[in-house]
């Protein structure tokens, strides 16, 4: 992990210090900070004091803490809907790629049905049906991740496939699912890695796009998204309200998207010397 | 930010003056609805549209009083049973039928049959007698004061029989009446246009024609105002009031509206139990909600007939008192403490922002409360019907100014579960009181019944008395006539008979 580290450039660095600062406080800060939920309204838009170090909102509850305890929301929806999207993605891709024929076919006319529909209405729809809470959200955004990933697996698996080491494991009398897990699953995790890492920059963006449309996360949750669309109400009157969660949503997705900039090159790289990740 | 707004003022002023005539408006709407059929008003936003369409044979006054408009001399039999009612002659609808003594039948008879959410409106008449094209006799087994009150109603527009028969369920869509304005289009999601009907049989003011236009976001509306894309705004909230405010040729009005509350179940536990009730009462601090949510906009709720309603008595407040609130609730020991909590967003000002205030201090009383905000109104009428939640969100405008429908609608035991007895009060003496007063034709004593019904209902907490909310309109220089009716929460731009 470590070494991992090391041999990250500089952004990646960067990355890696923000999701580090950021995952800290939300897992640490709850238990340190105010109550986000507990309502002070004689303090509502406060500016920042020495007891709220952002202000209150505009039912007076401490700001800090709710955009700490919003940090869980957003990488909660930000992972979950990357691994929602690229488990069921990567299974569909890896099955269709190596096994080929009609069920390649269809799984992949399937998944650009899904690609033409841009990755906000799609998760509407979802929404629409399956109702509001934050599963949902989470299969909602994640849908939005798997042809994405199943076109990455299934384009990959291609090249593998015709690969010597295939054949040989072939020759040795190896099982589809073994040769599947064994041999081909590794040899894709390298760029799986990088596409997951940027997913979940756009899945918390497209998780807060939808709170911040007061769809699926109830407004009283300390999400950024909804915390923006109650802000904006008051952005003449008391600017942190929207500010703050504005921040916040950038500086997680900048750190995100730096820490995949830094995997994508390192990890080219090593390919070049002909190291594989393991 | 006011350097940089000036300039556009001027441009979007100038360019509305050479594009369009003065006088014609366009008034932003904050919320759309499905029909303009008489028989189904739900909304303030809706009632102030078909305003303009529909003529009926009173109209209020700015004090809430009918007025006549399209009948010339009514006669009250001595008994107070019978109504005769002489209609103006040449009073056209918009499809150049005249308006005839078979039309006001029609109409009432149409109400009864098709029901509605304002059935009750003309539950009390029995019998409807026309005489010749411009008479009809109203009677009525138990005196009926109200009658004036219900026929000004905006449930009560008349219609054309002739374009109702022949339009079938498409007449909410391309609604044919009497009234100043004519019908013209109506793009779904976008605005409803109406121009100045020329056959109509009074002066009515010189606005050419009206857009309504829809625009939910309240950011938008206050934004439109301010660049002078439009004339008139409705439902403002107090800092969007105040930004509107610095533009010169730009006025706000505070509009004291709605009386709001929540309703509470009577048919879903912890709520069914009075004590419980009161201490969702004393719980919550409304005084402060209105003073930091609401930013001054409102007063605190003193009965269940505020709003501009006959008969209104201040009857008092739950105060805010915790300790009292732990002990009721303690004292009650309800099984489970958990309340469902519905509100609105979006649809009264800070509708959803209150309810989380409120949410909060029903946690700190000891409650367990699940919020369930739901944005789409229809959707949220739907969770409503349901009946599964403990409080819901409401604000109630009395649109006929008489007390009687908005008894009849919020506390009778057969409306139970239906619009709009949402919170299922049942209580046989309070039918048999709310019915007496009703038909009482003596002045002082209805007083004094609709004061003991007040009492008696404040004591049965069916509600968590809220508010009497506030909300602004915006209103440019270029509208020379606004008239406001503070019950339903509209304004109108046309003159009232007689001015």
């Amino acid at each position: 992990m470590l070494s991992v580290l090391k041999k990250l450039p500089l952004s990646g660095k960067i990355g890696v210090g923000i999701l580090t600062v950021l995952l800290m406080a939300a897992i640490f800060g709850p238990m340190v900070l105010h109550d986000p939920y507990a309502q002070n309204l004689i303090h509502s838009l406060e500016g920042p004091s020495a007891e709220h170090w952002l202000g209150t909102d505009q039912i007076g509850r401490d700001l800090l803490s709710r955009i700490v305890v919003g940090a869980r929301y957003s990488l909660l929806i930000g992972i979950g809907a990357t691994l929602f999207g690229a488990v069921i993605g990567v299974a569909i891709g890896v099955f269709s790629g190596y096994f080929g024929g009609w069920l390649e076919m269809a799984m992949m006319r399937l998944m650009e049905m899904l690609m033409v529909f841009p990755g906000i209405l799609i998760a509407l729809m979802v929404i629409a049906v399956a109702g509001d809470g934050l599963v949902n959200v989470i299969v909602a955004v994640g849908l939005r991740a798997v042809p994405i990933f199943a076109r990455l697996a299934q384009t990959s698996t291609h090249t593998i496939r015709e690969r010597e080491y295939i054949l040989a494991a072939k020759a040795v009398g190896a099982s589809g699912f073994r040769i599947l897990y064994s041999h081909v699953l590794p040899a894709l995790f390298n760029s799986l890695v990088v596409l997951a890492a940027l997913q979940v920059a756009t899945s918390i963006l497209v998780g807060a796009t939808l709170s911040f449309l007061g769809v699926g996360i109830s407004p009283e949750m300390p999400e950024w998204g909804s915390m923006l669309n109650t802000g904006r109400r008051y952005i003449f009157q008391h600017w942190p309200l929207v500010v703050f969660p504005g921040l916040a949503i950038m500086i997680t997705v900048l750190g995100i998207n730096l820490l995949g900039d830094g995997l994508r090159a390192m990890l080219s790289k090593q390919h070049g010397r002909g190291v594989v990740l393991k | 930010m006011k350097k940089l707004l000036l300039p556009l003022v001027l441009a979007g002023g100038t360019m509305a003056g050479a594009a369009a005539q003065a006088e014609d408006l366009r008034i932003l709407l904050p919320s759309e609805f499905s029909t303009m059929d008489p028989m189904e008003i739900l909304s303030g936003d809706q009632t102030m549209v078909m305003y303009h369409i529909y003529c009926r044979l009173y109209t209020f006054d700015d004090s809430m009083s009918p007025v006549p408009e399209l009948v010339a001399s009514e006669e009250v039999s001595e008994d107070g049973l019978s109504w005769t009612l002489h209609l103006r002659s040449g009073a056209m609808f918009h499809d150049d039928t005249p308006v005839t003594a078979d039309a006001v039948r029609y109409m009432i008879e149409r109400m009864r049959e098709k029901g509605g959410s304002q059935q009750a409106l003309f539950k009390a008449i029995s019998e409807i007698e026309v005489i010749d094209e411009t008479t009809v006799v109203l009677k009525t087994e138990k005196p009926f004061p109200a009658l004036r009150n219900s026929l000004a109603h905006p449930n009560a527009g008349l219609l054309s029989p002739d374009a109702d028969a022949a339009q079938g369920d498409a007449f909410g869509v391309n609604p044919v009446s009497c009234g100043p304005f004519e019908f013209v289009e109506w793009q779904r999601g976008s605005h409803i246009e109406v121009k100045k009907f020329d056959g109509f049989y009074r002066e009515a003011g010189d606005v050419d024609g009206i857009t309504f236009q829809f625009v939910p976001d309240v950011a938008t509306r206050q934004f439109m105002m301010m660049r002078g894309e439009a004339d008139v705004a409705l439902r403002l909230g107090p800092a969007e009031a105040q930004q509107v405010s610095t533009v010169d040729s730009v006025r706000t009005m505070q509009l004291l509206g709605r009386n709001m509350f929540y309703g509470l179940n009577f048919a879903k536990a912890p709520t069914d139990d009075i004590r419980v009730r009161q201490a969702i009462n004393h719980a919550v601090d409304k005084e402060t909600i209105i003073d930091r949510v609401l930013q001054g906009a409102g007063r605190p709720s003193r009965s269940v007939l505020e709003a501009m309603l006959w008969g209104s008595i201040p009857v008092g407040t739950y105060e805010y008192d915790p300790e009292k609130a732990k002990a009721l609730l303690d004292e009650a020991a309800p099984e489970s403490r958990k309340l469902v909590l519905l509100s609105p967003d979006n649809r009264y000002l800070l509708d959803s922002q209150v309810s989380q205030a409120v949410a909060g201090y029903l946690t700190e009383a000891g409650f367990d409360v699940e919020l369930k905000v739901i944005g789409d109104w229809a959707g949220y009428l739907d969770a409503v019907k349901t009946l599964d939640f403990n409080l819901y969100m409401l604000g109630w405008g009395g649109s006929t100014g008489d007390p009687d429908q908005v008894l009849q609608s919020l506390f009778k035991s057969p409306r139970a579960g239906k619009a709009w007895n949402y919170s299922s009060y049942v209580n046989t003496d309070m039918d048999a009181m709310i019915d007496d007063a009703g038909t009482t034709l003596d002045d002082e004593e209805r007083r004094a019944k609709y004061a003991e019904i007040q009492e008696q209902l404040f004591a049965d907490a069916p509600w968590l008395f809220m508010y009497r909310g506030a909300n602004y309109t915006a209103v440019s220089d270029r509208v020379s006539e606004i008239h406001t009716l503070e019950g339903p929460s509209f304004h109108y731009v046309f003159t009232l008979p007689n001015e």
